[in-house]
């Protein structure tokens, strides 16, 4: 019987197994990680077409160097910040930062989305979230994306943006703060139907 | 690792943001990556590969010829020395001195002298691994028979 593995922990086996099997073991790697990567990616991008450049420039640049990633402590925190450098990167290379932060605030055209089988009602109010986070700053909504959805600790997160603990922290609480005003109405009808 | 920072001490609101955040953590199944970026990801990836693989032969070939171009050197050197040391190239003033003492200790015509000559050097060669028997016997032949008529 297989032993129960952590995120992290399949991480790690994975980068084993690129450093041991070279470029096509990079396969599982994305199985594991692709999607959370993209929508990681996509909350700096703000597009998801560019995320994917990210994410796939990123991946490659892990297989061209595996040793660095089988030695990182932290794995994961390791390939966010590694996608997350890429993304910035296709960010500046396009000149978007601007178009993205001012013009395609609140767009979701880009996205795409996953059939729910949960039904419309869900696609919406996540639709709904997704604009909510695209009109946060970048600096807040990544942290948020890093601690709700990749569930890391406010230092990992400090690891992988390259800020201090707190900082995160107190980003983390103005993104979300926001995030309430911002879906305010839908909330209050959450928890009053809750 | 360090403890968890603490935060939210001072915010109020603990439902509300407890909400929020359910509703973040639903919303992040909402996006699926396009199917066609595993495939570029792979063929890249297998691109990548396969590059490596080719450098790896082109070095492989680069060092075993450069490890034959220096053996077929440094063969070429010895054998150049060997010339040098043992068996001097002759030249037409060697060949006449040499046809000289032949021919006064016997008093044969010049001609046949330096055939003698000639013909003395190449056994030399022969000997040493040089030039074949038959071709210098040839040769001999024909000049003795040239300097006959």
């Amino acid at each position: 019987m297989t032993p129960h593995r952590t995120f992290p922990e399949l991480i790690r086996l994975q980068a084993k197994r690129i450093a041991e099997l070279g470029s096509p073991a990079v396969a599982g790697l994305y199985d594991l990680t692709g999607q959370r990567l993209v929508r990681f990616a996509t909350t700096i991008t703000r597009n998801q077409h560019d995320a994917e450049d990210a994410v796939a420039s990123a991946l490659l640049r892990i297989i061209s160097d595996p040793e660095n990633f089988t030695r990182a402590n932290h794995p994961w925190p390791y390939l966010l910040q590694v996608v997350r450098n890429d993304a910035l990167q296709i960010l500046r290379r396009k000149k978007r930062w601007s178009l993205a932060k001012f013009v395609l605030g609140g767009s979701l055209s880009d996205l795409i989305c996953r059939e729910q089988v949960d039904g419309l009602e869900l696609r919406e109010v996540s639709e709904r979230v997704w604009g909510g986070l695209r009109q946060l700053p970048t600096e807040q909504s990544e942290i948020v994306v890093l601690k709700i959805w990749e569930e890391l600790t406010f230092q990992e997160i400090a690891w992988t943006l390259g800020i201090p603990a707190p900082t995160a922290a107190s980003r983390y609480r103005y993104g979300i703060a926001k995030l309430t005003e911002i879906l305010g109405a839908d909330v209050r009808e959450f928890i009053h139907e809750s | 690792m360090n403890p968890e920072v603490p935060v939210f001490e001072d915010f109020d609101g603990g439902n509300q943001r407890g909400s929020i955040e359910d509703r973040v953590r639903q919303a992040g199944n909402l996006i699926v990556p396009s199917e066609t970026l595993r495939g570029r990801i792979l063929e890249e990836a297998r691109r990548k590969h396969r590059d490596e693989g080719s450098d790896r032969m082109l070095m492989r070939f680069g060092f075993a010829l450069l490890l034959a171009s220096l053996s077929v050197l440094l063969a070429l050197r010895s054998n150049d020395s060997r010339w040098q040391e043992r068996l001097r190239p002759v030249t037409s003033e060697v060949l006449l001195e040499r046809a000289e003492a032949l021919g006064g200790d016997s008093q044969m015509q010049q001609s046949e002298a330096l055939a003698m000559a000639y013909d003395e050097w190449r056994m030399n060669l022969s000997s040493n691994g040089w030039g074949s028997q038959s071709s210098h016997r040839g040769n001999s032949a024909r000049m003795q028979s040239s300097n006959r008529e």
